[in-house]
């Protein structure tokens, strides 16, 4: 710890205070990259991280702080969508390739019904797995108009019971999800999302532990 | 007036809601769990600033999406709304792996179909070879014993009387 007498944490250097050995910030703010903890002060402020680590264990705080990294870095590049507007990105991607697959399982079947495979039981399981791709992590909404996808893709958004969180995420306001993708800044990395329950060491735009 | 029309954020923060107040469009005082995270995540002055630096237009977007974000790490403190990203891209890869494999399954079906066809193909040459072997041996074979049931001996008695007495039957 004598190094941490001699060169603040990030944090501590940001706020130009004494980084005392105890500092809930030095572990995970180190002093090459103030950009991080400038970032998260920008976007949450100092005391809220303060209290949103205490309030954790200190085997998750790491994973915390690398999250609430990512978010505002994301905020920051984004002002308007921050993070949603990735997941937006994301969930179109995912139902790309799920209208893909589908598309490719329903050529595949057309072999398989003319007895080449002789295994109509492959047919029936493809067809099977395809709806079940569909239900998935429930975060893809349905087809349909822009009204439509702004319903499913409130409901959809929490796989557990959120109705509170979906209402109050509505707002009453026409959330339009094609605006998201657009707003997107096209220098994302998607290597480096953080990965849950892993060990993460540099972030800046790394926070991708692996 | 402005006491019951106080947004949630006023409310929350105890103090007279201005009729300009800049968070009152999007946090009615009708959902105080809304402002709730928002406040408890962000903190209010944060948010008013985040809302006062875009155009006015995009403001209730903004504001949807740092209350999503809010709720989603209220909800899980650790990993909030990177969770959903994490878990989209993992789904992504799954979804391309399984697009592949399809893919591969199709190509395979296709390159048996072609084989087969090609068989198929070879069958019939073969066939139509066969057969216009067959016509050739026929052929041959009649050319070297035109009568190949008719006695030998008779011929050759029919032969010799015809060059013996010197005229034709």
């Amino acid at each position: 710890m004598a190094s941490s007498s001699n060169s603040p944490c990030a944090a501590c250097k940001f706020l130009r205070r004494k980084c005392q050995p105890e500092c809930v910030f030095a572990p995970y703010f180190p002093p090459d990259q103030p950009q991080k903890f400038a970032n998260v002060h920008k976007v949450f402020g100092a005391s809220n991280v303060t209290k949103l680590l205490n309030e954790l264990h200190p085997h998750q705080r790491e994973d915390a702080v690398n999250s609430l990294a990512f978010e505002a870095d994301m905020r920051l590049r984004d002002p308007v969508y921050g993070c949603v507007g990735l997941i937006s990105v994301l969930q179109h991607q995912l139902r790309q390739l799920q209208m893909e697959i589908s598309c490719a399982k329903s050529e595949l079947s057309k072999y398989q019904n003319l007895g080449i495979t002789g295994h109509g039981l492959i047919a029936a399981a493809a067809n099977n797995y395809n709806h079940q791709q569909n239900l998935g992590i429930n975060l893809i909404g349905g087809g349909g108009g822009v009204r439509d996808h702004h319903h499913h893709y409130h409901h959809q958004f929490f796989p557990r019971d959120q109705q509170q969180m979906i209402r109050s995420f509505d707002g009453g306001n026409n959330y339009d999800a094609s605006l998201l993708a657009m707003n997107v800044s096209a220098n994302l990395q998607l290597s480096q999302f953080p990965q849950p329950r892993a060990a993460a060491g540099d972030d800046r735009r790394t926070i991708d532990p692996s | 007036m402005s006491h019951s029309r106080r947004c949630a954020a006023c409310k929350s923060l105890r103090r007279r809601c201005p009729k300009d107040c800049v968070l009152a469009p999007y946090f009615p005082p009708t959902n105080p769990q809304r402002y709730a995270c928002v406040h408890k995540i962000f903190g209010a002055s944060n948010i008013t600033k985040m809302l006062e630096q875009l155009p006015v237009h995009l403001r209730a977007v903004a504001a949807d999406c740092i209350s999503f974000e809010a709720s989603s790490r209220v909800e899980d403190p650790v990993y909030g709304s990177v969770r959903i990203i994490s878990q989209l891209q993992e789904q992504i890869t799954e979804a391309q792996t399984e697009l592949v494999k399809t893919k591969g399954e199709i190509a395979f079906h296709n390159a048996q179909q072609q084989q087969q066809q090609q068989m198929q193909q070879l069958q019939m040459i073969h066939a139509i070879a066969q057969e216009g072997e067959d016509q050739h041996s026929w052929l041959s074979s009649s050319q070297q014993d035109p009568f190949p049931n008719v006695n030998q001996q008779l011929l050759e008695d029919y032969n010799y009387s015809n060059t013996f007495f010197g005229f034709e039957f």
